[in-house]
């Protein structure tokens, strides 16, 4: 009798172990006021890849939507184990598709892809990409400190089931930058939001 | 190495539907859906030759242990002539000569090379030149040397394993550098390489063991197929913990729930008991 009370105690004392080591840290604060949560570094299930000399140059470190309040650093990613684009687990950072164009390439997609927010570290670098408009400047800085003047062609919010991938990475093709980031109702059952805000920018003529 | 003639036609296999083929091999092409794409891959050591298409000329001088390619042939049956590289035209005795079947839009591989016993021949390879899935590219590997069975190791680890003369295989593999051997089956000391091939995201690289392992002069002859990428399925750009922030269930009141819960089974426990006493 009093093992089982024990064992009882103990499970549930586990359980709730578990339940505040994963996820107390910013829960229920809102997210406006969340400080960075102290957590552990996530897996490097998408670790910045080291990139040659040869490349470094135009390698994008960092993208800017004044008018939009996004300022965040780049880094390079590839896919997950999925086979989608993989994006940066740490939401501060955003995360550029090395397989596809490099910014300021001459032709094709250079995309750009962040995390809106998240339970325990707060809002992401592309909180507020919704907010972006037409017309809008962006700038992309390159490794050696470049920076590429684009402007927002186009703002649109798709459900992902939707997203025209081939286009959105297309590899050839008038030169182009896309940001992206997840938008719409958060589908419990899934764990991940409907739908993609995708903001594509064309390069400005005669800058960068 | 004794000449010999290698006569019996040989159709490629036409995985694609074959087109109308065109008289002549060297008749411009009215339009692309009728033509294949070859390429040739010269793995007998030693003997530099003329390649003679439909008695045409193709390639002057064809250096052993290298491949060039891609070139559009019309599609239908061709037939390819291997003489010496100093023969004066290809009008005599042919090192070697088959019969090729382009299939119209297909992407095909021509390889001279030496069979499992050192003889001379012809062998046709279909290049999979499907499209590759995002972040990966395909590497084919095929044996064309004589040698006995081998394995091949990426990363001092087995691959693929039993591939005799003749047989290729295909593994799709996350781009990147690999260190890649051939070994002997059911070993790992190479006996070609080690030698870190570069596997560029969104192609295929068609690598052929080619020589002869009794007189020591293996080697590899490869070339790549760009383009074959393929768009990510993608992009899950939110909440990688689970939960969006600010709009889900506080963890505080999670573990309060729970601690009531641990404390009503616990009362319960206990009041049982007092029964039982």
């Amino acid at each position: 009798m009093v093992g089982l009370a024990v064992g009882v105690v103990l499970a549930a004392g586990s359980a709730v172990l578990w339940l505040t080591g994963s996820g107390i840290g910013a829960a229920g604060v809102p997210a406006a006021a969340a400080a960075p949560a102290p957590v552990a570094p996530p897996p490097a299930a998408v670790a910045p890849v080291a990139v040659s000399p040869a490349d470094a140059p135009s390698v994008p470190v960092r993208v800017r939507v004044a008018d939009a309040e996004v300022d965040a650093p780049v880094v390079v990613t590839g896919v997950d184990e999925r086979g989608d684009m993989a994006v940066p687990p740490d939401v501060a950072t955003v995360g550029w598709y090395r397989y596809g164009a490099t910014p300021g390439a001459a032709a094709g997609s250079a995309v750009l892809a962040g995390h809106v927010d998240d339970r325990v570290q707060g809002r992401g670098a592309f909180y507020d990409l919704g907010d972006v408009a037409a017309g809008d400047p962006v700038e992309v800085t390159l490794t050696g400190g470049r920076v590429l003047a684009y402007r927002v062609t186009d703002v649109v919010r798709v459900p992902k089931a939707a997203l025209p991938v081939d286009r959105i990475f297309a590899r050839d093709g008038a030169p182009q930058l896309v940001l992206i980031t997840c938008g719409g109702t958060f589908d419990r059952t899934i764990r991940s939001y409907e739908d993609n805000v995708v903001v594509t920018a064309e390069p400005v003529k005669g800058a960068g | 190495m004794r000449p010999r003639t290698l006569t019996g036609a040989f159709a490629l296999a036409a995985a694609l539907a074959v087109g109308p083929a065109v008289a002549s091999a060297l008749a411009p092409a009215a339009v692309a859906q009728e033509t294949g794409s070859v390429y040739v891959v010269h793995g007998i050591p030693d003997t530099p030759v003329d390649v003679y298409v439909d008695g045409q000329k193709a390639i002057d001088d064809f250096k052993p242990i290298s491949q060039q390619g891609p070139v559009q042939l019309p599609a239908g049956p061709h037939e390819v002539k291997l003489f010496a590289a100093d023969a004066a035209d290809g009008s005599g005795t042919p090192v070697l000569q088959a019969s090729a079947d382009v299939p119209a839009g297909g992407n095909v591989t021509l390889v001279a090379h030496l069979d499992a016993s050192g003889n001379p021949k012809i062998s046709p390879f279909v290049n999979d030149v499907k499209s590759v899935p995002a972040g990966q590219a395909r590497l084919v590997v095929r044996h064309t040397a004589a040698a006995p069975t081998v394995d091949v190791l990426a990363g001092g680890k087995p691959a693929v394993t039993d591939l005799s003369n003749g047989q290729q295989k295909a593994l799709e593999v996350p781009a990147g550098s690999v260190s890649a051997a051939v070994a002997a089956t059911g070993t790992t000391d190479p006996v070609i390489g080690p030698a870190d091939v570069d596997l560029q995201e969104g192609t295929a690289t068609f690598v052929h063991a080619v020589g002869s392992l009794d007189k020591k002069n293996l080697a590899l002859v490869s070339f790549t197929v760009s383009n074959l990428h393929s768009s990510p399925g993608g992009v899950n750009s939110g909440a990688p913990s689970g939960a969006p922030s600010g709009t889900g269930v506080p963890a505080w009141a999670l573990v309060s729930a729970l601690l009531g819960l641990v404390l009503a089974g616990v009362s319960a426990l206990r009041l049982a008991a007092g029964v039982r006493r």
